[in-house]
């Protein structure tokens, strides 16, 4: 798989957000992006996903345009915002009423993903009592469960604990045939986690690692 | 799929339990109104408060009611669908495409609709005692009707969504538009029984137009609350 972004750009109303931007993201590699509040992190990964459609340019999976062709990002799980589990289901249920969708996975699965993420412990709490920790972590479960090639992950480890997090870095690093884009502000995801880091300054991409 | 969409769409439902029951109690004071200062019968009262036989020249209180039936099925519409667009994005639209996504939410939102009016149904019905043993064809093709009726406004309010998404100064021409059609439509349901076989395909065919619309439209969807 290669996710390609060929001078994508991104205006809403007056205000462009993303100008003019390329890049490639290729397997095997964990890919960070970084930048201020407000620079267009969210944008350009919704873009990616297909909820987006760019000014100009195109989103590319192995050569196919994908807005182009009315799909969203194939084997692609992400989360980009708070996703919005049912309050009243636990994250045990919950997760197992979004596998039912594609029905590709067993309970075995679903439940090594939630030790994987460390809320094992809670999985039988309804969804409407968890903590922000809890509800990021059932987040990161809900994208790693079905094994798919490309994995997006917004800020995801807000809330969450040190050895959750630690956990969580150590299982992504042994992922293979992956892509992994991670918008993210903490300099331990930069330094340890990612092979390359892209910088969103003033609507435009830098290489910075 | 379609369990994914009806359980997460009847949560949706759920959220708005204290406003159907502020609703309700409205309806049974109106209820109170009909029988005993207005003298209706049982059945004339059933039909008022459910909005069922509304009519220009009658009295203005049942068509202010029929609007607010009405208010409620386009509010739960815009509910269902912003739920999945803004909430629900991608944990759903990324395991579904977009032409399943249509069709189990179109027939979610018929059940949702359909719920919430045989809620009410049965409520009156008990309330007001009813003799349904005699007249329980009549109650049924009463209540498929509205739910019908209520239905092609939604799928008209749906339109008004994608249309409002691609440039929300729209909104204030629609609600003109709307309130023009209002005008223009029937709005008397008992009347209308008779021509449920003409509604049921007028509301396939406003499905087939919509998701026409749609597909060519659906990105301005997501991008609605950025806008």
């Amino acid at each position: 798989m290669i996710i390609e972004l060929k001078n994508v750009s991104k205006k809403f109303g007056s205000l462009e957000i993303i100008k003019s931007i390329n890049v490639k993201f290729e397997e095997n590699k964990i890919y960070g992006i970084i930048g201020k509040n407000g620079c267009g992190k969210s944008v350009l990964l919704k873009m990616i996903c297909g909820f987006y459609k760019p000014s100009s340019g195109e989103v590319l999976f192995n050569h196919e345009n994908i807005i182009k062709n009315k799909v969203f990002a194939p084997d692609t799980r992400a989360v980009i915002e708070n996703p919005s589990f049912l309050p009243n289901l636990t994250g045990q249920e919950n997760l197992k009423l979004l596998a039912s969708i594609q029905n590709k996975i067993s309970d075995e699965i679903i439940e090594k993903t939630l030790k994987d993420v460390n809320l094992w412990d809670e999985k039988d709490k309804k969804y409407s009592t968890y903590s922000l920790g809890m509800k990021q972590k059932l987040g990161i479960a809900q994208v790693l469960m079905e094994d798919p090639t490309v994995m997006i992950f917004d800020e995801p480890f807000n809330g969450i604990d040190e050895e959750s997090k630690k956990k969580i870095r150590k299982l992504l690093k042994k992922l293979k045939d992956k892509i992994i884009i991670i918008a993210t502000h903490e300099k331990e995801d930069i330094e340890r986690l990612t092979n390359v880091t892209y910088e969103i300054k003033e609507g435009k991409i830098i290489q910075k690692k | 799929m379609l369990k994914y969409i009806i359980d997460s769409d009847f949560q949706g439902v759920l959220k708005l339990k204290k406003k159907f029951l502020f609703f309700t109690i409205l309806m049974i004071a109106f209820a109170f109104y009909n029988l005993k200062i207005l003298g209706l019968d049982i059945v004339e009262t059933f039909h008022n408060i459910l909005g069922l036989n509304a009519d220009w020249d009658k009295n203005i209180l049942i068509i202010i009611v029929l609007l607010s039936h009405v208010f409620i099925a386009i509010y739960l519409e815009f509910l269902l669908l912003d739920k999945d667009f803004k909430w629900n994005t991608e944990l759903l639209f990324l395991r579904v495409d977009l032409k399943k996504w249509y069709f189990f939410k179109s027939i979610s939102t018929i059940l949702m609709t359909s719920f919430i009016k045989i809620i009410q149904f049965l409520l009156f019905i008990i309330l007001l005692q009813i003799p349904i043993k005699t007249i329980w064809l009549y109650c049924l093709k009463l209540l498929v009707t509205d739910i019908i009726y209520l239905y092609i406004i939604q799928q008209i309010a749906f339109t008004f969504y994608v249309l409002i998404s691609i440039k929300r100064n729209y909104y204030i021409g629609l609600l003109l538009l709307f309130i023009c059609m209002f005008f223009r439509i029937p709005i008397n349901i008992v009347n209308l029984m008779s021509y449920l076989k003409i509604f049921i395909i007028i509301t396939i065919i406003l499905i087939v137009i919509n998701y026409i619309i749609f597909q060519k439209t659906y990105i301005s969807c997501f991008e609605r609350k950025v806008k």
